[in-house]
């Protein structure tokens, strides 16, 4: 179906060009609309994570999900948006017995990020404690490639990138949607981020499906449950409570912080 | 529009930059290269030339674009637009030139990967899932070949106390199972002794309901403290056990065998015990599912036991899990020899009489029993469930005892010495069905349930007494004193018939209604009778003065009704059962018959509450009608002991009692702590007490009769908190328990004794544990008040406890322990002089093979020798101190051998 869509399009854009035809510049881009992420998470490697010589009832743990559970779990998230703001909101999908669990392979936040004004209302589920972040959007240094990949039927352009100063990611945007959206809280590219991949991290958001369909701005509200914080002082909660765990708690504080 | 929309979001972005500097910017057109066409709407974006990190980007309007603020140096601007190819341009930014053109330059990308530290992770402990608690048991380090029982001692709140019964937050579990089945029955001991610890993934503990309330889906309020242990997927293959022998001083041994092969489909286990050191095989937890009797003659830690033991348990599941069976079959056989005497205060309104009393006795007993389950889906929308146990016992006892009674004054009241040689045979039987239908509408269900038990028991008794009354001088009175050489043989039947159905209606999404009725006919025959010895010999003269044949009739119907709501957040029922019960008893031998009639009430709420992930409430109501029992109201009339009497009270009414409870938890993951605070409290009206009248002669004589007036409540409170220190693995379990019991009552000679009591109870236990070692040390205060106004002193007990445990690993697999408890008990008004008591258990042994599970252990138990059998109990009514006979100082060595062969499941691995 995609196939056939790009196909169509590709003959159509061939038209156009030989024969001089003058629709080009009357491209519709996307400045609103609904967007479905599937989140793919590689278990077998994230379970190795949290292996350690000096965690050796981890590494039981980590031989029995080898031995009894899938290595791939994928969960269902939406963004809605239009041009100034979009609300990332995940679905709640199978639960991982606890004790295989880590932060990163839960879906924590539900995330408000405005364009407009650079800022963002996050809620962040922190065991029992739900947190709202309210602060810039968060800053990320990106590189633009000249790599290309379609997602979803949108054309993407790869940029990687560096997010908490460390953490690696890999985003594809689509230039197609003038959104400086994306899954999460990752934003900051000029398109709609359509597939974004944490490499360390074992996870990656593939974008299923995107309908263009304008949304109603009434469901463009952040969220508002939670302890106010901004960034700084969330990880101060996330090392105060996990710090204690020393070098053991960074793997977690690091999920939590994504 | 969306010209606009880029103006806005880059003047937003621009807003960082101070005005007064240079503005450093860029503008351009883009236009199709052929048709020169402006493009609208193509993408622009800056990025440093040295890393291609992105400045900013703007969409064009119009073909136009303009992006000022820049930051000057080496940059890079890319236009893309769909379908075209991109456009790259480096191009330099400084103060000679803030405004720049682009050049045809490309540039290539460095991608520049991270090392990233690997760090490991903790896992998470205790998780609270509606109102069950359930523990991760990776969290718990336990040593190689460690039992469940190890393991259930590391847990937050858990409790396993000397005679292997487990307490968890200050109330006993009751039952345990595995993977959610039963497994020998529901014996936890044969689950902690067993079962590996290597094997468990989580411990579960939760307020199960009754079987009958399960079964037959109508809530009867009480609450089964339940341990469900839940296996390691890759520990549901495999076979494991171990064989245990040991032999010490003294003649003491003990011999284990366990033997499991399990699959996930298929349980087959097998054991065997056999000891004399009263630790294996002993005080299991034999329910009343195997019938009346099995209870009977079990050890509960005084005399010297020999034991020998065994059984097979088999549970399967086939057809896509649509059939299952579960079976079990045990035997025993139990010797008890007991030595013991005691001397007790009896609180009269006019001072108090003391009695002596010795006893020896001993007792043989052989048991078996049978249980098979059987659940079967008949289709896609129903199941049916059928169970049968049949039991069978057979006791042999004889006991000698002495008792005497003196006034206050030390003047003789009355001398029994009694001889008693019985055997006890019997048998029961139990069937039950359970029918259980769904409907296309979700939440619509539709039950039975049946159930029949017959129990038939015989009982021999040779009887003999010589009963000597004194009078106030304390010289003999031969007049009314009396002996006894009797045989008094005995049978008793019952039968019970319990069956009910229930249906349940969905009122709404998550609200529900169910009604139903329920009815039960139980019939029972007791005969005794009584034969003096004659001329010949023979015990052929009937005392018919001591003969009784009754017949037993209760039937009970109840009408029920419950409305439910439940959501993730909040769960609220209520329920009633409204009934009525008949009771008759026909004295077959006096040919009258006693009928009588009660109303039947059984209000009940509860409510629980998610404040959040971390914390929830319950609450419950729980109010009942009790009726008397045939035995308050006309007791068998007897005479084998002849100085404590019951006589029956016709006119008693049923008692109401009502029950309330709260639970408080939560638990911070992050911390690993939390608290536990539960309250109970309840009163009854109309309560049946007993009245004790004791007459000049020392015979007790007691009757019950409801109170009028008064309402005895009691309640109590258990607060724990748990945690660890900053920066310690330190676990720290502070608790303090408070009772108090308000206003119980008595009669004692016609008068009204009140009592109070209060119970405080403080306790810090604190454990540290790894792979290697592990240390707890326990500290408990405890302070009694008791009041009673019959009372001339107050009777407080002050006391503290300390219990300690310490295991170490040693180097060339040597390995050493000690648990130890010290007991204080303070001197008071009662008891002069002050009771303590050091047990101390101290073990010392080397593990061989590479899993370390041959294992020789040499064991020293009480090394201080100061197991005296020797212990107190006050009450308002009386108070008495005993010493018996119980197993002392010994030494035991033994070898234990582990072994576990577990398979792995077929799951291909991915990379």
């Amino acid at each position: 179906m995609t196939a056939m869509k790009n196909l169509v399009r590709t003959i159509l854009l061939f038209i156009a060009l030989h024969s001089g035809l003058a629709f080009a510049q009357s491209k519709q881009f996307i400045t609103g609309g609904t967007i479905e992420f599937e989140k793919t998470q590689n278990m077998f490697a994230i379970m190795k994570n949290k292996v350690t010589k000096d965690n050796a009832s981890n590494k039981d743990y980590y031989e029995q999900y080898l031995k009894n559970e899938p290595q791939f779990l994928t969960y269902k998230s939406t963004l809605i948006f239009n041009a100034n703001s979009s609300l990332f909101t995940p679905i709640p999908g199978k639960s991982i017995q606890w004790y295989y669990d880590a932060p990163i392979a839960n879906q924590l936040n539900t995330v408000y990020s405005d364009f407009t004004h650079g800022t963002t209302t996050t809620q962040k589920e922190f065991y029992e404690h739900t947190y709202l972040i309210k602060d810039t959007l968060r800053k990320i240094k990106w590189k633009i490639t000249d790599e290309t990949q379609t997602v979803a039927g949108y054309t993407c352009r790869r940029a990687n990138g560096l997010v908490l100063d460390s953490v690696y990611v890999v985003a594809f945007y689509a230039d197609d949607i003038h959104a400086s959206g994306g899954p999460e809280s990752f934003t900051g590219l000029p398109g709609m981020i359509l597939k974004l991949s944490l490499p360390y991290e074992h996870v990656i958001w593939v974008a299923t499906k995107v309908n263009p369909a304008a949304v109603d701005d009434k469901k463009l509200v952040a969220p508002k449950k939670g302890i106010v914080v901004d960034y700084k002082q969330m990880l101060k909660v996330l090392t105060d409570a996990q710090g204690r765990w020393g070098e053991v708690g960074r793997y977690f504080i690091r999920g939590f912080s994504l | 529009m969306r010209n606009r929309i880029a103006i806005i979001l880059f003047c937003c972005l621009c807003s960082f930059t101070a005005a007064a500097q240079i503005n450093y910017s860029i503008k351009g057109v883009v236009s199709d290269t052929t048709t020169k066409i402006k493009l609208d709407g193509a993408t622009i974006v800056v990025m440093s030339a040295k890393d291609s990190i992105l400045q900013k980007f703007v969409y064009t309007g119009k073909g136009a674009f303009n992006i000022n603020n820049l930051k000057p140096g080496n940059l890079l601007l890319q236009i893309t637009y769909p379908d075209y190819a991109d456009y790259t341009a480096n191009f330099t930014l400084d103060a000679a030139h803030p405004l720049k053109d682009f050049g045809d330059l490309n540039l290539v990308l460095k991608s520049r990967l991270l090392n990233e530290v690997i760090i490991k992770a903790k896992v998470v402990a205790i998780k609270l899932k509606g109102d069950t608690t359930e523990f991760n048991a990776a969290a718990y380090a336990t040593q190689k070949n460690a039992k469940v029982e190890d393991l259930l001692k590391l847990l937050p709140g858990m409790r396993i106390n000397q005679s292997g019964v487990i307490i968890f937050q200050g109330e006993q579990v009751q039952k345990m199972l595995v993977d959610g089945e039963e497994f020998f029955g529901d014996d936890p001991a044969l689950i902690t002794k067993n079962v590996r610890a290597d094997m468990v993934s989580k411990i579960q503990v939760y307020d199960d309901k009754t079987d009958l309330a399960k079964k037959s889906g109508m809530d009867d309020g009480q609450k089964v403290k339940t341990i469900n242990v839940v296996l390691r997927e890759d520990k549901k293959r495999g076979v494991f056990g171990k064989a245990d022998a040991g032999i010490g001083n003294d003649k003491r041994y003990a011999g284990q065998i366990m033997a499991n092969k399990f699959s996930p489909k298929e349980k087959i286990a097998i054991y065997g015990n056999t000891a004399n050191t009263g630790s294996v095989g002993l005080g299991g937890g034999d329910n009343n599912k195997y019938g009346g009797g099995f209870s009977n003659y079990s050890f509960n830690g005084v005399g010297i036991p020999v034991a020998r033991d065994g059984g097979v348990h088999y549970d399967a599941k086939w057809n896509k899990d649509k059939q299952s069976i579960n079976t079990t079959y045990k035997l025993g056989a139990l010797d008890v020899d007991q030595q013991g005497s005691s001397q007790s205060k009896i609180t009269l309104p006019t001072g108090y009489n003391n009695t002596n009393s010795s006893s020896s006795s001993h007792s043989h007993s052989f048991r078996q029993n049978l249980y098979a389950d059987f659940n079967t889906q008949l289709d896609s929308m129903s199941t049916l469930e059928i169970s049968t146990s049949d039991a069978t016992s057979n006791a042999s006892s004889v006991s000698d005892n002495n008792t005497t009674t003196l006034h206050g004054n030390g003047v003789m009241l009355n001398n029994n010495v009694t001889h008693n040689s019985s055997n006890y045979n019997s048998r029961s039987g139990y069937f039950m069905a359970d029918y259980h239908r769904r409907f296309k509408k979700p939440g619509r269900t539709f039950s039975m349930y049946a159930e029949a038990s017959l129990n038939h028991s015989v009982t021999d008794n040779y009887f003999k007494s010589d009963l000597k009354y004194y009078d106030a001088t304390g010289k003999l009175d031969s007049v009314t004193s009396v002996k006894t050489d009797q045989y008094k043989p005995s049978y008793s039947d019952t039968r019970n018939l319990y069956g009910n159905f229930l249906y349940t209606e969905p009122l709404a999404k998550q609200l529900a209604l169910s009604f139903g009725m329920n009815f039960s006919n139980n019939r029972g025959r007791d005969n005794q009778q009584s034969f003096n010895k004659s001329a010949s010999g023979a015990y052929d003269i009937p005392d018919l003065l001591y003969n009784n044949d009754y017949t037993t009739t209760n039937a009970i119907y109840n009408y029920y009704a419950a409305l439910r709501y439940s959501s993730e957040k909040i769960i609220v029922g209520i329920s009633n059962h409204l009934g009525g019960s008949k009771q008759t008893q026909t004295d077959n031998i006096l040919d009258t018959v006693l009928t009588r009639k009660y109303s039947i009430l059984n209000p009940r709420a509860d409510f629980f509450y998610r404040f959040s992930k971390a914390a929830t409430i319950n609450f419950w109501y729980n109010g009942q009608t009790q009726a008397p029992s045939f035995s308050q109201i006309q007791p068998l009339r007897q005479n084998t002991d002849l100085l404590n009497i019951t006589i029956g009270n016709p006119l008693l009414k049923p008692s109401f009692s009502n029950a309330f409870g709260f639970y408080y938890r939560v638990y911070q993951a992050v911390n690993d702590q939390g608290i536990n605070f539960r309250i109970n409290y309840n009163f009854t009206s109309n309560a049946i007490i007993t009245n004790r009248r004791t007459d000049s002669a020392g015979v007790n004589t007691y009757q019950y009769s409801n109170l009028v007036g008064q309402h005895p409540n009691n309640w109590n409170m258990y607060l724990e908190l748990y945690g660890h220190p900053k920066g310690s693995s330190l676990l720290l379990l502070p608790n303090i328990s408070i009772s108090g019991n308000n206003s119980s009552y008595n009669f004692i000679n016609n008068q009204l004794s009140a009592n109070h009591s209060m119970n405080y109870q403080v306790d810090l236990p604190i454990r540290l544990g790894a792979k290697d070692y592990s240390y707890s040390l326990g500290l408990n205060a405890s302070l009694a008040k008791n009041q009673a106004n019959l009372l001339q002193a107050a009777n407080d007990t002050k006391g503290y406890e300390i219990r300690f445990s310490q295991y170490n690993k040693l180097p060339f697999n040597f390995f050493i322990g000690t648990d130890g408890q010290y007991d204080y008990t303070a001197p008071n008004n009662i008891f002069p002089t002050a009771f303590s008591r050091f047990l101390l258990k101290a073990y010392f042994g080397k593990k061989f093979l590479k899993e370390e599970n041959l294992k020789i252990t040499l064991t020293g138990s009480d090394l201080l020798n100061q197991n005296t059998g020797y212990s107190r109990t006050g009450t308002s009514d009386n108070f008495t101190e005993s010493r018996n006979l119980v197993i002392k100082r010994f030494f035991l060595l033994s070898v234990t051998w582990d072994f576990s062969k577990f398979g792995t499941l077929a799951q291909p691995q991915k990379p």
